[in-house]
């Protein structure tokens, strides 16, 4: 089949999903079953995927019509406005190929496990209906060629996502947290849309490639407030610092969609927006410097949270702030390449971690408090080893997944002279590993603290869940193999060159060649150690029982360190309440806002209305005042005549004589 | 008889007012006969005005089916009406809202019911011959016509409230119009000095011609613009003049506030467009600046204070300011995407806002309460209901992909153009916008069923066909101009190219000290 013709079913197929199953779905639930209702979104997905990675594999190997540069196909004129024109079009080329096979193949996997994890749920056939618009808000984000398109689904992926983090709106924080989320999302787009602006009135196109291609014809500084602009899009939606706020609290969501939607694709698009535009970046290396800190910073701050959050899938939030802190810094110190490695790396075994949460919880009754488990490694063995795999790969352990692209990170940082970078990151390395393994830890091994009325009916997953934890495990354990090696010219390289190569250039980035024997070798080993490191302190504290080697846990070492003095007793409390960014947020916007908008109010009744009002009430009073003059007497009325009569012709002659 | 020699556009106009004629005639106690004809005869008008679509030319840059018949010759008034892109949509939306506001009222509308359709259609009359009227003084009788049927509307079917809202409604636009009569009389009256004749006097196409070769005097322009502004800028409404829509809102019935908000509003922003700019140009650059912010104080202090309101309709009363005042800041901006953003949003806000009244009323149907406290937790007992009015809600919101976004978008990029901190400051109504709209949806919707729903017991139902039937029009359109956005614009461009030409051409009159 032409490839004209599977680009756009790529998007479609889920769309009409969405449209059938939400017209459709409610009563063939109730008349036919579940099977029936979610049998046309699982179609739709499952087609989607295979034309994916048709395309994917096509674009990748550089066939016609793709070639190196890619392939764009428009379709129609969406807004014609006098001089303004925006065309719909899609553009696939080997970077939207890398995020297609992320996309569907994770988007199919969850799927797949949804039919277990939502069979009891009565709102069955809502939750495919909106991972059907999710999945084609997505699709349409990554294949659109136009800055206008891409703009249009980046809000209907918030749309889709905050229908999913409400999808339990009974719920009264489920519907404050899909709130929250579309709200702070919409913050960023302000700057992004903004950015649209500039780029139309400085270019007079939306259409990416024109634009990429034309920055040559705009001076500096507007290049740089370009960046900026875009930048503020892509840090609402990867939830970067300031905006990271909404993410941890999106958890409300079924576990599904935390896997998909918020851990393996949509939180993706910030970083697929600024790998896109990296040429706009590349001409503004004062921006990439902030993309870097920004990143960074995220990074530090999030693995800090994740020490001591209890809430297991709040741990795999903070953790994936973290991450996509990792793939900004890597954006930021030009390491375009390898920020898309992590990403693609991240969402398989982010995506297997949620999901193994998700199985879990399932399985201790929708508990996901950490410390009301534990021990459950023997009773739930698939979803604990393929867990333990995922726990691996992030932790940066070879040859996992984890370990290929961060290591590319930090060695790219490293080389490119961002000490601070890598320093930072490499940090973070051995906190990621930590915190891992502390929830590996409270959850499957040492001594039980489940409930003892459920701990009877624990029991290991079905298999519409278990298999796609399988199916995910092995990309966790294989995809870094597959695409980061060898060393300094890797498959994934050699398929992005073509995208990236402008941007490198102009940031003038110095590719030096891979020494393993030399730096490389020597910043590979420290990661690795600090790896090792954070995982064998998880495992002191935390417990292990794998095989042979068993150790009680130490809590009571934690708290002792804990509470050791002033700094760190800040420290455990800064963490515990995430830093107080939102009470900080919640003071700023809801009190003093609300306060704000309630004197406007008053402002509006007495002041605006007011005046309105008192001028009504003075005529009325005045007239109230006239009506006296009315007396009904003949006498009065001919006295106002006569008065009337002398004033007129006093004023006749007064007129008349002065001409 | 050939369709292009019937006057459509006096049979679309009339049509309505034969109805009013008709049901006076019907027996009172036949409540069904009285419904059923004023649908009929507002879906003729309806059905007649998308005939108007069809033979519409969009490259002809003149009015098309103009009706011209002298009236009162001596002052050269005519009864002349013709159409152009811009009145064509607006004629076709308030003919669409037309029947769907009765068919809205069949149900709720039980006291009076005879005098409450004659009002409705006698409505539909005054506003649709605003937007085709092309001699002044027949627009001005056009104008005041649509205040009756209003006045009565709120005032007898209204809520508890009525009878201040009603009469601060109508002395407000009184206090505007009434200048803009004066105006009127005085553009005519210096046309007549100019020219030594009163033909073309009250002439919109003359009057056009002569602002455009020699132009009116600085201060004709300064005071008659002065006055078209207050009569439009009340309507509008435009900030500080809104605070007769919150009230006259809340005690409107349904269908009245759905008119209100989707035709009434669009008059002011219609005479702008039509009349103020095109007759007083060089006024028009003159208070330009002052306009725009006021359009910004509009967008955001409306949107802000949209955050705190405690009654449902109120809360939408008042982003009808916010996004009027897009509507204020595209025209004001004079400039090409700008222009054709507020005519996308004219007919958006009237389709969007138009809906969520209509579902308001469904609620208030079965609830008799608009306390947004009192409710919660609705979406799990009417689903269906639910899904249609968060559809709005994020139509209203501006969600790309749906009409609303398109029309904000251009106003915004025009005004990027215009200003790059002007486009920032409304652009950060976004944020806002979601603020006030989302946390409403999450108050009413979300959350366990409130006591004061649940005590309702079977009363509440979820919408019903007929109520869907509807809203579903309006969705539907919402849905198709979002994706093809062109359908509107190619019908505007003549109109927004004319303007903006006249516009070019001339430069503010010295009037602050800062010019």
């Amino acid at each position: 089949m032409p490839y004209d013709t599977l680009i756009p079913l790529i998007a479609i197929l889920p769309l009409a999903g969405f449209a059938f199953t939400a017209l459709f779905g409610r009563r063939l639930q109730a008349r036919y079953g579940r099977a029936a209702a979610s049998a046309v979104p699982m179609a739709m997905v499952g087609i989607a995927w295979v034309a994916a990675m048709i395309v994917a594999a096509g674009a990748l190997g550089g066939s016609a019509p793709f070639g190196e540069h890619g392939h764009g196909i428009t379709f129609w004129e969406w807004i014609p406005a006098g001089q303004f024109s925006v065309s719909t079009g899609f553009f696939v080329d080997a970077l939207t190929a890398c995020l297609l096979i992320v996309v569907t193949t994770i988007g199919l996997l969850v799927h797949i496990y949804s039919l277990g994890y939502m069979s009891h749920d009565g709102g069955y056939w809502r939750f495919f209906a909106y991972l059907n618009l999710f999945m084609f808000s997505m699709l349409l984000l990554v294949l659109a060629d136009n800055f206008l398109v891409v703009f249009v689904a980046w809000e209907l992926v918030g749309l889709s996502s905050y229908l999913l983090i409400g999808f339990w709106f009974p719920r009264r924080s489920a519907a404050l947290a899909s709130k929250k989320a579309f709200i702070v999302n919409r913050v960023g787009d302000v700057g992004f849309i903004l950015g649209i602006m500039l780029i139309w009135t400085s270019l007079h196109t939306l259409n990416i490639q024109a634009v990429l291609a034309g920055l040559g014809k705009i001076d500096p500084s507007t290049i740089s407030w370009i960046a900026l602009l875009v930048l503020c899009g892509a840090v609402g939606k990867s939830a970067q610092f300031p905006l990271h706020v909404w993410l941890p609290d999106a958890m409300e969501g079924p576990t599904p969609v935390s896997a998909l939607i918020h851990a393996a694709t949509m939180v993706n698009a910030g970083v697929y927006l600024v790998a896109r535009t990296s040429p706009i970046f590349a001409r503004a290396p004062e921006i990439m410097v902030v993309v870097a800190a920004l990143g960074t910073f995220t990074a530090i701050l999030a693995a800090s949270i994740a020490f001591t959050q209890t809430d297991i899938k709040r741990v795999l939030a903070y953790s994936t702030l973290s991450q996509l802190g990792y793939m900004f810094a890597a954006l930021g110190v030009g390491a375009w390449t390898a920020a898309i490695f992590h990403l693609m790396a991240h969402g398989f075994f982010k995506g297997l971690l949620f999901l193994d949460s998700g199985s879990v919880i399932h399985a201790v009754h929708d508990e996901q408090d950490m410390r009301k488990m534990g021990g459950l490694s023997k009773k739930i063995p698939i979803t604990y080893w393929t867990m333990l795999i995922g726990s691996v790969a992030i932790s940066g352990i070879p040859p996992l997944a984890g370990f290929f692209s961060k290591d590319e990170i930090l060695g790219e940082a490293f080389k490119n002279g961002f000490l601070w970078v890598w320093a930072i990151g490499f940090l973070v390395a051995g906190m990621t590993a930590f915190y891992m393994f502390r929830l590996i830890g409270l959850t499957f091994w040492g001594e039980s603290r489940v409930d003892p009325a459920v701990e009877p009916e624990i029991h290991e997953s079905g298999r519409a869940m278990t298999i796609p934890l399988i199916l995910l495990a092995i990309p966790t354990i294989f995809i870094g193999l597959f695409l980061g090696l060898p060393f300094g010219a890797s498959r994934l390289q050699g398929w992005l060159e073509p995208v990236f190569g402008p941007a490198v250039a102009l940031a003038g980035r110095i590719d030096q060649p891979f020494a393993l024997a030399g730096i490389d070798g020597g910043l590979i080993l420290a990661s690795v150690s600090i790896a090792a490191l954070g995982i064998v302190l998880a495992w002191r504290f935390f417990g292990v029982d794998l095989g042979p080697l068993r150790s009680k846990a130490r809590l009571s070492a934690v708290s002792a360190i804990v509470g050791a003095n002033g700094a760190t007793r800040f420290l455990y409390r800064a963490s515990l309440n995430k830093w107080w960014f939102d009470d900080l947020y919640d003071l700023l916007f809801i009190r003093i806002g609300g306060r704000v908008a309630n004197s406007l109010w008053w402002f509006d009744r007495n002041v605006v209305d007011g005046a309105v009002n008192g001028t009504g009430r003075v005529v009325g009073s005045a007239g109230g005042g006239l009506r006296r003059i009315q007396t009904g007497r003949v006498q009065n009325y001919a006295l106002g005549i006569a008065l009337g009569l002398i004033v007129m012709a006093a004023a006749y002659l007064v007129i008349a004589g002065s001409r | 008889m050939n369709i292009a020699d019937l006057p459509l556009i006096s049979l679309i106009t009339f049509v309505p007012l034969v109805g009013a004629v008709v049901i006076a005639f019907l027996p009172r106690n036949q409540p069904g006969a009285i419904r059923v004809t004023a649908l009929v005869f507002a879906l003729v008008s309806f059905g007649l005005s998308l005939l108007l679509l069809v033979g519409f030319n969009p490259t002809n840059p003149n009015f098309q089916y103009q009706e011209v018949h002298d009236w009162i010759p001596v002052f050269g008034i005519q009864y002349k009406v013709g159409i152009d892109g811009l009145s064509a949509l607006l004629v076709v939306l308030t003919t669409t809202l037309s029947w769907i506001s009765i068919l809205a009222s069949f149900r709720p509308i039980k006291e009076r019911l005879k005098e409450y359709m004659i009002s409705f259609l006698i409505l539909e009359v005054g506003l649709i011959g605003v937007f085709v009227a092309l001699d002044l003084f027949l627009f001005y009788i056009f104008w005041e016509v649509v205040l009756v049927p209003m006045y009565l509307v709120i005032g007898i079917w209204g809520g508890s409230n009525r009878i201040y809202a009603t009469i601060k409604f109508v002395l407000y636009t009184l206090v505007g119009s009434l200048l803009m009569l004066v105006a009127i009389l005085a553009t005519a009256f210096s046309f007549q000095g100019a020219t030594g004749s009163w033909v073309g006097a009250f002439d919109f196409v003359t009057l056009r011609g002569f602002a455009a070769t020699s132009g009116f005097a600085g201060n004709l322009q300064v005071f008659a613009f002065l006055a078209f502004f207050l009569a439009f800028a009340i309507k509008v409404p435009m900030f500080p003049f809104h605070t007769w829509l919150p009230d006259a809102h809340v005690e409107a019935p349904t269908a009245g506030s759905v008119m209100l908000a989707a035709i009434l509003l669009k008059l002011g922003a219609y005479g702008f467009i039509r009349f103020a700019l095109p007759i007083f140009p060089a006024a028009a650059r003159t208070f330009g600046p002052l306009i725009i912010v006021l359009s910004l104080i509009a967008i955001i202090y409306g949107a802000i204070v949209a955050l705190v309101q405690p009654d449902w309709k109120k809360l939408i009363a008042y982003s009808s300011v916010t996004h009027m005042g897009f509507v204020t800041l595209g025209i004001f901006i004079f400039q090409e995407q700008g222009l054709q953003g507020a005519i996308l949003q004219m007919i958006n806000h009237g389709l969007i806002t138009g809906g969520l009244f209509l579902l308001v009323g469904v609620m208030y149907e079965r609830t008799h309460d608009r306390t947004i406290a009192k409710f919660g937790g609705l979406a799990s007992r009417a689903p269906v209901y639910s899904a249609a009015f968060g559809f709005f809600v994020f139509a209203s919101v501006g969600l790309p992909g749906l009409s609303g976004f398109v029309g904000e978008f251009l106003v915004l990029l025009g005004s990027f153009a215009y200003n790059p901190w002007v486009a920032a400051i409304a652009t950060s109504c976004m944020i806002l916008a979601a603020g006030y709209l989302l946390y409403m949806f999450q108050r009413i919707f979300t959350g366990e069923l409130s006591d004061f729903l649940r005590g309702l017991g079977n009363h509440l139902t979820d919408i019903s066909p007929i109520e869907m039937l509807t809203v579903v029009p309006l969705a539907a359109l919402i849905v198709v101009f979002g994706l093809f956005p062109g359908l509107l614009l190619h019908m505007v461009q003549g109109t927004v190219t004319t303007v903006l030409t006249e516009l070019n051409g001339v430069s503010a009159i010295r009037v602050f000290f800062w010019q």
